[in-house]
């Protein structure tokens, strides 16, 4: 052993900074600390978010099925943006495949109380305007097909219902707008161009009065 | 003060100076930790002082307006300001925020740049200090070298302090044996746990409040709730199965649980029961039953023809409406009526119904009214203009012709007004009461215009073209839904917090130097802080059977 100094016979070591650049004492104490949070947050999150493509969702538009030669948006007078979902019975449907009809979208789930409210309404309009061509297509957010069958066996929905599993085609509608909230209706004519809309639950009137803006003239 | 051992690197080359080194002093200066400290202690104390902007409302401008509002009754013009500096919500403010983040980085840069002193401290400690510490040591006992010999008594003390738990270096000069002996070296390293366990704290709070969601359902049995406004990456609905709530006479929970099953994209994710402390958790979000609401009652309207569904809620009954328990008794005193009347007009200040006694074909209208003394009086109308009237006291009875009315209370029972009920009516009122054998049935008032209708469970009543279904009682839970990515931090670092203070309490590090020469032998520490030195010395006197010198008291 050789002799030291009792300088270095420091009691409390833990009361000493040192000094040693800005790299050294400041840049990288900081990179560590952002390191262990950064990490830390990642193993906490590590399950992530990042959805698998099962193929069903939000599908691009053929351009022989836009009528308005610009990018399908939700909007009145835009081209309806494309789709393809589950049926609760393990079938599919394509939104353009439905082109040549006049659709009424409406965005929906079991415990959506105004959902349940205007689906009598839907369903009755359905029957009235189904001779006119009027076809109507019920995108159900995310519940298990057991509830939707249910529910549509419950109130008579005979219409197609189609399962938005991940939320993707309700984020690309934009349901609600401002108040992003459902129900939400889409009124789309033959053409596949949106020609109204609504954002809440529909009386007969509200239903008749949105359904004239897609459906052809009666003959005679 | 800080000793800059080496000012250089990019910073300097690039402005001919050290530019982070004030922000360094600034960072590991533990009065500014203490400021920062102090600070976020008297924002907390604001906020417990200062009315806070429910968490509930915080996303819904219309609501943080309506209750700005409601404050500007106290705060006046000042309320608004004090808004916009975050005196509403505290926690949710930048600079509260901002201050915990500096807090963190001072704590991290400050534990960081403590790290080499500490480690040379216990990696390369030194062994060997000069002569004139044995002489001046705060710390230090004198004894009389055993009669064996310099070597032979440092040997002998080696190996005591060995067993002592100690590791011990030896080295020989100048005809004496010194001794370095260090024990629990690395306890040293406990102040870096502690400091971690700060860090966590303060960083599992930040991220808590970044990541963490809480919100409140509230679901009937056979009835399912989204957890998050429509859209969302972890969009989930729970289904309530079962709900139960049984409490004693004084309201002390017996059974308080929830059966749940979560559903997410389509599947079902988790199924389990729910209580207060023992949530149901999946991907780390946690159910906590938070709440119980028994007078539930599912209603169903269809359409007679289509067999539709045109009606279906499960509602809660949070109103209650007055209605007397009476018992009407014939001449022979034999019991014609033991029941809740529930009332179906609405008249100012009485509710009440017409009914037929059984047993005779004398009709009344009975109702109550409110009394003096907040109390409800039973008021009884015979129907025509001779008939008999009475007022009865709770717990009164009187008599009208041959009948006796005795009016045991008023009852609370549950109801709701409530809308869209098909029908003619747009708004109707629902109660919920008990047949004698305990059989709850439904009295809806509204939708069929001139008709209270009387639904008995699962006994549809057609209405014209419609049927009315009181399809049974229902509970509800209370669901509180919180995702809190902060708490794994807080329990990390409340496991190192304890580490860190047992190694430090229980485990003290202590170094003794030792010179053991032919005539005296030396034992010296440093402060007494750092350990029992003197029941170190008391052991080893006794161990090693020597006498302490007494110190002369310029010594000391």
């Amino acid at each position: 052993m050789t002799a030291v100094s009792d300088e270095t016979l420091e009691e409390r070591p833990q009361r000493r900074r040192e000094w040693s650049g800005g790299v050294q004492s400041l840049v990288l104490p900081l990179a560590l600390l952002a390191a262990i949070v950064g990490g830390l947050w990642y193993w906490q999150d590590r399950d992530g978010r990042a959805g698998v493509d099962d193929g069903f969702g939000v599908v691009a538009l053929p351009e022989s099925k836009n009528a308005t030669g610009r990018g399908p948006l939700a909007e009145v007078s835009r081209a309806a943006p494309d789709f393809v979902l589950e049926t609760p019975s393990a079938g599919t449907l394509r939104l353009s495949d439905l082109q040549g009809r006049p659709v009424l979208l409406n965005f929906w789930a079991s415990w959506c109380p105004p959902c349940r409210e205007e689906m009598p309404e839907i369903v009755s309009a359905y029957e009235r305007y189904r001779p006119r061509g009027l076809q109507v297509v019920a995108v159900n957010l995310q519940e298990p097909d057991r509830k939707a069958r249910e529910f549509a066996s419950d109130f008579g929905m005979t219409f197609p219902i189609v399962i938005d599993r991940d939320s993707e085609v309700a984020d690309v509608w934009r349901l609600g707008g401002p108040i992003d909230g459902i129900p939400s209706s889409y009124f789309i004519d033959e053409a596949g161009v949106i020609r109204a809309l609504y954002y809440g639950p529909m009386s007969q009137e509200t239903l008749d009065e949105q359904l004239e803006a897609i459906l052809p003239e009666e003959a005679g | 003060m800080a000793r800059a051992t080496a000012a250089s690197g990019w910073p300097r080359a690039l402005f001919g100076l050290e530019p982070l080194l004030p922000l360094w002093r600034l960072l590991t200066s533990v009065r500014f930790a203490l400021a920062l400290i102090g600070f976020l202690a008297l924002a907390g104390l604001l906020s417990v002082v200062l009315p806070q902007v429910p968490l509930v409302m915080r996303g819904n401008p219309a609501a943080v307006d309506a209750w700005l509002e409601f404050q500007k009754g106290k705060f006046g013009p000042l309320t608004e300001p004090m808004y916009r500096l975050g005196l509403f919500s505290v926690f949710a403010a930048r600079w509260f925020v901002g201050s915990l983040v500096a807090l963190v980085v001072s704590v991290s840069v400050c534990t960081m740049n403590r790290f080499a002193p500490i480690w040379r401290s216990v990696a390369a400690p030194a062994q060997r200090p000069p002569d004139g510490f044995y002489a001046s040591a705060t710390n230090r006992a004198v004894f009389a070298t055993s009669p064996g010999g310099a070597a032979n008594a440092a040997a002998e003390l080696e190996a005591a302090l060995r067993k002592r738990w100690f590791s011990v270096r030896r080295s020989e000069e100048g005809g004496a044996s010194y001794l370095f002996a260090d024990r629990f070296a690395w306890a040293q390293l406990a102040t870096f746990v502690s400091h971690l366990a700060l860090i966590m704290f303060l960083a599992g709070g930040i991220i808590s409040r970044w990541g963490g969601y809480s919100n409140a359902l509230f679901v009937a049995e056979g009835a399912t709730n989204p957890v998050f406004a429509v859209s969302h990456p972890d969009q989930m609905q729970v289904e309530v199965l079962d709900a139960v709530g049984r409490f004693d006479e004084g309201g002390v929970p017996l059974d308080y649980r929830a059966s749940l099953v979560v559903y997410q994209g389509g599947r079902e994710v988790a199924r389990g029961v729910s209580t207060v402390n023992g949530p149901l958790s999946y991907d780390g979000y946690r159910f906590h039953l938070a709440g119980y609401f028994g007078d539930g009652a599912e209603l169903r309207v269809r359409d007679v023809v289509t067999r539709h569904t045109l009606f279906r809620e499960s509602l809660a009954l949070q109103d209650t409406i007055p209605a007397p328990a009476v018992q009407v008794r014939d001449a022979s005193g034999s019991l014609l009526l033991d029941d809740v009347i529930v009332p179906t007009d609405f008249l100012e200040g009485a509710s009440g119904t017409l009914i037929t006694v059984p047993g005779t074909s004398r009709q009344f209208w009975l109702g109550v009214t409110a009394g003096a003394e907040e109390q409800w009086s039973l008021v009884v109308y015979e129907r025509g203009d001779t008939g008999d009237r009475l007022v009865l006291a709770p717990g009164e009875a009187a008599r009208a012709g041959d009948l006796e009315f005795t009016y045991l209370q008023a009852a609370g029972l549950p109801a709701v007004e409530t809308a869209g009920i098909p029908g003619d009516g747009d708004r109707a009122l629902v109660a919920m009461s008990q047949t004698p054998e305990g059989e709850a049935y439904l009295t809806i008032l509204g939708p069929v215009d001139g008709q209270a209708l009387t639904l008995y469970p699962n006994q549809p009543v057609r209405v014209n073209e419609r049927e009315y279904v009181f399809e049974g009682r229902r509970e509800f839970a209370g669901i509180e839904v919180r995702r809190d990515p902060g708490a794994n931090f807080i329990w990390a670092a409340a496991g190192l917090l304890l580490v860190g203070l047992a190694m430090t309490f229980y485990l003290p590090r202590l170094r003794l130097w030792a010179r053991v020469g032919r005539d005296e032998t030396v034992v010296a520490a440093l402060a007494e802080k750092s350990g029992s030195f003197r029941a170190e010395i008391r052991q080893l006197t006794t161990k090693l059977g020597l006498t302490e010198r007494r110190e002369r008291p310029d010594d000391a």
